[in-house]
């Protein structure tokens, strides 16, 4: 069987997308593309992983959509431009795999939602939905091992550093800019709001716990109340946007629950950060912890940025693109579609509203 | 030498045969629960309940444990017979039945002190002292679970938020100024809520997000908190605290328990406060506060709206 052909769409932030969408043997990086006017370093690092892959850079969307007979396209630019870029590939006939968000408007992603339908394609948000322990957690509740669901928690902490702590600008110093903190954050990683426009938590990250929650509990989410805050770094304080952020979710079949995520702080967690999730049904409850399966390792003069615990048996990768090959085979959904980005952005900025507001906020629900 | 008496049901009154020995300035006199041999272990008068305490034995003890599932007759009722008072649980009383309590154990110069021993764990003094002492910084982000079994002895359902109102308010030091709370009916009838899930707003852009439930088939309950703050987090979770038995089958989870040390520093506090005839920690000040949020998670519960005020 003959590879999926795919054409990388700009490859700013850390590359685990395409990185992923390759580990799978049905699908093929063969070249990568962006627009001619985008900004230097973007030139810089998109050259940077052609060479890297053997694979050519071109600064021409539409000649890596029609030239290079590829048929899937692989979005992880700039967050404000996830959606243009995923809609001229739909557009072009070519199924989507987008990195997180969907879009910074829900306007945006409504628009990606039309393409896709229009086009006929598939769209698939990475997302972490087959890590082993949500793999686990779905058997588990599927199973009836805790009657029917009614509650579902997820704490989302990513114990990562985000330039100085809040309070240390001295009173003479400028506010920090926004996107030059971010290119500067690609160094070791931490760069996942690279953009213009400055992104809080629940923007940057918030696709991936509210994806588990869509899938434990099978239903949308339709009320929030959020309490939000830049407590930890001066980045979020000075450019008016969280790092951490508490979610109360009312959803569908009366099924509650809460999100709370946060970028705490290297300091404030052992290794990548404490994500849980809590589950509530009517015949028992269930924790399970993210991270596991996972091995503790420790050793002398061992740097203090490395993790302690590594995961291990970790497919998620893989099981992504499988997922997408065969919604691509069998014409069904993927796990994480556009119409589903396009509810958890909804649900995201319902929640930036309430907490600005201080009231619980309806999400723009459409099922 | 303080001599104690504890008054409640046999659940409430054993453990604390173990735990005041501990204490070399306290002894057990009198003990008033169905099972009148909890008296005999540790030589103390027996009695029924605290009235027949009261009327029998009251020249032998200074002081009384009370279990606050019987409520606030026996509570004035052991201040109106001159005793010193801890009630330990949560006490369901409105704000003037605890003023008038207030006001009838100062005029008598008594110690009252009222809430849970969750606070006196170990474990949580531990969570406190990684806050004051400044090490994990402000705290921005308390995140609790709690979940109990259906407690169908008591045939009480529905979820009270006051033990974690009160350790939302002690772990901040502060006052919420918002309250947002939903509920849920999981397995108790459609007009009793056997779920809350509470939000608090404090000052500085501190919240809490605590969910409570009580669906939880018979056996072990499951408590969880953490604490973000601006430098550090600390977490004190069940999940991290559970050892492992194998008996064929799936492997079982157990904790190892922590209750009995909370029991004691919550004792130890108490007689403390009498001895150096000082309000005790978690005083009437806390109660009150405690009682007020907990009318406004009412409120926002029957609004479906946050509730706000200043503080």
């Amino acid at each position: 069987m003959e590879p999926f052909r795919c054409a990388v769409l700009s490859v700013v932030k850390h590359a685990y997308v395409p990185r992923g969408v390759s580990a799978h043997p049905r699908f093929e990086l063969v070249v990568v593309a962006d627009d001619p006017d985008c900004p230097e370093w973007v030139h810089q690092r998109n050259r940077q992983f052609a060479d890297e892959n053997g694979i050519p850079y071109v600064t021409d969307v539409a000649v890596a959509l029609n030239d290079y007979n590829v048929q899937v396209a692989v979005v992880s630019s700039q967050a404000e431009r996830h959606c243009d870029l995923s809609i001229r590939a739909a557009a072009a006939g070519k199924h989507v795999v987008l990195d997180k968000p969907m879009s910074t408007s829900v306007s945006e992603c409504d628009r990606l939602v039309r393409a896709v339908e229009q086009s006929g394609v598939k769209c698939l948000m990475w997302n972490r939905n087959f890590l082993p322990a949500l793999v686990h957690a779905r058997e588990l509740i599927a199973s009836g091992a805790i009657g029917q669901l009614y509650a579902l928690h997820v704490d989302f902490y990513f114990s990562k550093d985000c330039g100085p702590s809040k309070g240390s600008r001295g009173p003479d110093d400028p506010p920090i800019d926004w996107l030059q903190h971010q290119i500067a954050a690609h160094a070791d990683g931490s760069d996942g709001g690279v953009g213009q426009e400055p992104m809080g938590e629940l923007k940057i990250e918030g696709i991936y716990p509210l994806a588990y929650v869509r899938m434990l509990t099978g239903v949308g989410v339709t009320r929030v109340f959020a309490q939000t805050a830049a407590h930890f770094h001066q980045v979020t304080a000075d450019n008016q946007v969280e790092d951490l952020a508490s979610v109360t979710l009312e959803m569908e079949q009366g099924i509650v629950g809460s999100l709370s995520i946060g970028r705490i702080g290297a300091a404030s967690h052992p290794d990548i950060g404490e994500i849980k999730l809590h589950a509530l049904g009517t015949q028992g409850g269930l924790v399970v912890s993210e991270a596991r399966p996972e091995v503790a390792v420790y050793y002398r003069n061992q740097p203090a940025h490395e993790f302690r615990h590594r995961r291990v048996a970790v497919d998620n990768d893989y099981l992504l693109m499988d997922n997408l090959a065969q919604a691509i085979d069998g014409d069904t959904s993927t796990i994480l579609d556009a119409h589903a980005g396009r509810a958890i952005a909804a649900t995201v900025q319902a929640a930036l509203e309430s907490g600005r507001l201080g009231q619980p906020q309806d999400v723009e629900f459409v099922n | 030498m303080i001599r104690l008496a504890l008054a409640g049901d046999n659940r409430f009154v054993e453990p604390y045969l173990s735990v005041v020995p501990h204490i070399a300035s306290a002894q057990i006199c009198a003990v008033a629960a169905s099972d009148a041999s909890l008296a005999s272990r540790c030589g103390a008068q027996p009695a029924a309940d605290l009235g027949q305490l009261v009327a029998r034995h009251t020249a032998e003890w200074d002081a009384v444990v009370l279990d606050a599932t019987c409520g606030t007759a026996a509570a004035r009722q052991a201040i109106e017979a001159g005793k010193h008072l801890l009630i330990r649980g949560e006490l369901q009383v409105t704000q003037s039945e605890l003023d008038a309590l207030n006001a009838l154990s100062r005029d008598r110069d008594l110690r009252l002190m009222i809430g849970c021993e969750t606070r006196f764990g170990p474990a949580l003094q531990t969570v406190k002292d990684s806050i004051t002492s400044g090490q994990i910084g402000d705290p921005g982000l308390l995140r609790i679970h709690r979940w109990e079994t259906a407690d169908q002895e008591r045939q009480t359902l529905t979820c009270s938020p006051q033990r974690e109102i009160d350790l939302a308010c002690w772990l901040f030091d502060a006052s919420p100024e918002r309250v947002f709370a939903v509920n849920h009916s999981a397995v108790a009838p459609t007009n009793s809520a056997d779920y809350l899930q509470i939000h608090l707003g404090f000052p500085q852009d501190g919240m809490a997000l605590i969910d409570i439930s009580r669906s939880l088939p018979r056996g072990d309950n499951y408590f969880s908190l953490s604490v973000i703050g601006s430098t550090g987090a600390a977490y004190a979770d069940d999940h991290h605290n559970t050892q492992l038995v194998f008996g064929g089958g799936s492997a079982t989870a157990h904790r190892t328990t922590e209750t009995q040390a909370a029991l004691l520093a919550q004792l130890q506090e108490f007689l403390a406060s009498i001895d150096e005839r000082r309000d005790p920690a978690a005083s009437l000040v806390n109660q009150r506060l405690v009682l007020r949020v907990a009318d406004a998670v009412t409120q926002s519960l029957e609004s479906r709206q946050a509730i706000s005020w200043d503080t």
